[in-house]
């Protein structure tokens, strides 16, 4: 097999094992069931034992899993039993990068990076827990008595997006209802129907111009990536592609406004980053394809500019993106396997894009991870 | 490239009480974050990164580290990362923030400890939705019945006495007055100790850390970044982590601290530490109930199983010592929850820069040891040795 990344790379880390458990509506298994079988089963892929692995990251939030320090609970199925490991609260493609610079430092040979996301809280109960959550995610003073939560700012945001005349509610249905019919087939995808900008309209409205089918799809469960330096890669089963960079940046708080003028400012950056690291100096000219963090159709063309990706021929979101299957907080690590899936039909290169959501653009953290296929 | 990281900067506010507090989180953070940046002689606008704590549901915020950070005036574009890992959150924000500098991708980054404790009976209540579900919890358990554990089971194995265990009360109150930033600065007898209000058999009041609020941030730099900035910079030489499994029951023996000699034994290899007692000069471990500390300096080496309280009993680890323990007073004496965590990290660093308050500076220390531990029965460990880097 073929392990020989582009030399304009430093410090390519090879992804030995990525692996999802069933990514469903209502999943009945506890935090740490969810952990330990994602882990496992990237470990079994990858042909490494738990003892090997030098540290793991796990990303969560205490708030979702309705108890305080959820680490203590997780920490052993991710492979932390006696062992180096830490919990990131934020998404997943941050604990990819996290995994990812503990290999580039020498301070690892095998790193895992595990994404849960299992909210107390069911439907049809979990969207307001998880607007009042989001609301505590805010500025304390001056937006929680307002009631902003995530979902509030998307809304202002296509809202403006809309006023402004950039795109009409029929053009962002016709965004939605485009990502939901290409990832419906898909076995990760939790909305299986294809559907035309029709019924996306006719879907229940929640906040301003966004329907509920313009929001991403939610799913529960636990996706788990296990990454290698160049040299213990080589004695891994099959290594399935190899992250030649990697990137991650902060937007700014509510009052600047820069989450609506400039809403993937923090993938902007991110992604620079990612692409100095991996060698891009075109990315429009060298990325096949981009599976996208996208929170609404409004966000599609800011956050692919940001990217570097307008006027390309990036395939945008093969699998359907989060219109698709949005984990949670597992989120980034189930971009990072559907742009690893992509590259093992289409070889080339790839970028993952990610972000928590949970104060929509405002705060948020993106990361932006480039794989190339092997 | 990997590349080595060193800690070239310190801030840290005097700590009170939360009830005595007139400043609000975010004039704390301020206040380290700029003190550190003073200390280092760094601007604000060369630092490429930030690592903070967070222990949602001891807040009262979900992630109110997003926030915060931009409100210290900073800028609007670094980078955040948030880690949780409940008791051991500040410690860990060094070793994050040295893998991002280790791995090439950040030159300069801050890491940040803030207050999280806002009141004794909402932390106890907090804790133990942490606690396992099944029979803890409904018993009401929290921090210090996790505590109580272990001097429970050293007691049954060495037949240590309640006087025994407030040796390192004591001294760590004797160490606290000499430091300005320490919340309780007052001296202790051992009869004071033992007199206490009882809490969790066989601690008392006077063996479990107060709710303190203060501040702390550390700079963590490249090797390279560190040549323009001011104190001594200190090599982080080796640093790790460990885990126990969640429940108790995992553990294999309480009266011996088998996680953290575990952990001891990897960093001691990666810092070719061979005799710590002879190699270390300066210790802070994170002992939020007294009768840890004999415990875990057993575990690190410092004395043989049930030794420890007869190693603080002769005097070594104080300030006159040949093995000074926690001279900043521990948290026994503070505990602002991230900021307590970080603060082992923090004084070291400054015992190593030769920064440290003079009352409480060790003369020519060159190696150091941090510890923190937390989590659910105290399941994470992490510890670092850090090196005194002279320049040339």
């Amino acid at each position: 097999m073929r392990l020989n990344p582009s030399a304009e790379a430093r410090d390519p880390v090879p992804v030995l094992g990525i692996a999802a458990t069933p990514l469903v509506a209502e999943s009945d298994a506890v935090l740490d069931e969810l952990v330990f079988d994602a882990v496992s089963r990237a470990l079994r892929e990858a042909g490494i034992r738990k003892q090997e692995v030098g540290l793991s990251v796990t990303a969560s939030l205490d708030i979702y899993d309705g108890r305080s320090i959820s680490s203590g609970l997780t920490n052993a199925a991710s492979g932390g039993y006696l062992a180096q490991s830490y919990r990131i609260e934020g998404d997943a493609g941050q604990a990819v990068v996290a995994a990812a610079q503990t290999i580039a430092a020498g301070d690892a040979d095998l790193a895992v990076a595990v994404g849960v996301y299992n909210p107390e809280v069911s439907a049809p109960d979990r969207r307001a827990f998880l607007q009042q959550i989001s609301n505590h995610g805010f500025e304390p003073h001056f937006d929680r008595p307002v009631a902003m939560s995530g979902e509030t700012v998307l809304g202002l945001h296509a809202g403006r997006v809309v006023d402004s005349g950039d795109l009409t509610e029929e053009q962002l249905a016709l965004i939605a209802a485009a990502a939901i019919t290409r990832g419906s087939t898909r076995e990760r995808s939790a909305r299986t129907t294809a559907v035309s900008a029709a019924d996306v309209l006719a879907s229940v409205r929640v906040n301003g111009v966004l329907r509920e089918l313009m929001l991403p799809a939610e799913a529960t469960g636990a996706v788990a990536v296990v990454l290698g330096s160049l040299a213990r890669a080589r004695r891994a089963l099959h290594p399935r592609a190899v992250l030649t960079g990697w990137g991650q940046a902060t937007a700014d708080t509510t009052a600047s406004g820069q989450w609506l003028v400039d809403p993937a400012v923090a993938a902007r950056r991110a992604s620079l980053e990612a692409y100095d690291r991996a060698g891009l100096a075109e990315p429009a000219e060298q990325v096949g394809a981009a599976e996208l963090t996208a929170a609404t159709p409004a966000l599609l063309a800011p956050t692919v500019d940001a990217l570097g990706l307008a006027k390309s021929a990036t395939e945008l979101c093969p699998s359907g993106g989060v219109a698709s299957c949005f984990p949670g907080v597992a989120n980034g690590a189930l971009r990072l396997l559907e742009a690893v899936e992509w590259l093992e039909g289409n070889g080339g290169r790839a970028v993952a894009h990610a972000t928590d959501l949970l104060t929509g653009p405002v705060a948020e953290t993106a990361t932006v991870l480039v794989a190339e296929g092997i | 490239m990997a590349s080595r990281a060193v800690i070239a900067g310190v801030g840290i506010t005097p700590a009170t009480s939360p009830r005595k507090q007139t400043s609000s989180s975010v004039e704390l953070v301020q206040q380290a974050v700029w003190g550190a940046l003073e200390h280092a002689g760094a601007s604000p606008s060369s630092l490429d990164g930030v690592v903070i704590g967070n222990i949602d549901g001891f807040e009262g915020t979900v992630l109110g580290a997003k926030h915060l950070v931009r409100r210290l005036g900073l800028g609007a574009e670094l980078p955040v990362s948030i880690l949780n890992t409940g008791g051991t959150t500040g410690g860990n924000l060094m070793q994050v923030a040295a893998r991002q500098v280790r791995s090439g991708d950040r030159q300069r980054v801050l890491c940040i400890g803030g207050p999280t404790f806002f009141g004794a009976r909402d932390l106890q209540a907090a804790i133990n939705t942490n606690s396992p579900m099944i029979v803890e919890q409904p018993l009401g358990m929290g921090a210090y019945h996790m505590g109580a554990f272990y001097p429970s089971a050293y007691q049954d194995r060495f037949g240590a006495s309640v006087a025994d265990f407030a040796v390192s009360a004591v001294q760590d109150h004797e160490h606290a007055a000499r430091n300005p930033y320490a919340h309780l600065r007052n001296t202790l007898t051992i009869d004071d100790v033992v007199t206490a209000k009882p809490l969790s058999s066989p601690m008392t009041m006077a063996m479990v850390c107060p709710v303190s609020t203060s501040a702390n941030a550390l700079l963590v730099t490249s090797q390279q970044a560190a040549v323009t900035l001011r104190p001594t910079p200190v090599l982080i030489r080796a640093m790790a982590t460990s885990s126990d499994p969640y429940l108790g029951g995992g553990k294999n023996d309480f009266a011996a601290m088998e996680n953290l000699a575990i952990l001891a034994q990897k960093v001691y290899q990666l810092a070719d530490v061979r005799n710590p007692r002879e190699e270390i000069d300066v210790v802070e471990v994170f002992c939020p109930y007294a009768p840890m500390q004999p415990m875990q300096l057993e575990a690190l080496g410092f004395a043989p199983p049930g030794g420890g309280i007869g190693l603080i009993r002769s005097g070594a680890t104080r300030i006159d010592g040949d093995l000074p323990v926690n001279l900043s007073g521990g948290p026994l004496c503070t505990n602002a929850g991230v900021a307590g965590e970080l603060a082992p990290y923090v004084y070291v660093a400054l015992q190593l820069m030769g920064d440290a308050p003079e009352a409480m500076q060790v003369p020519d220390a060159r190696r150091g040891l941090a510890h923190g531990t937390g989590g659910t029965f105290f399941q994470f460990e992490n510890l670092a040795i850090l090196e005194r880097q002279e320049r040339s």
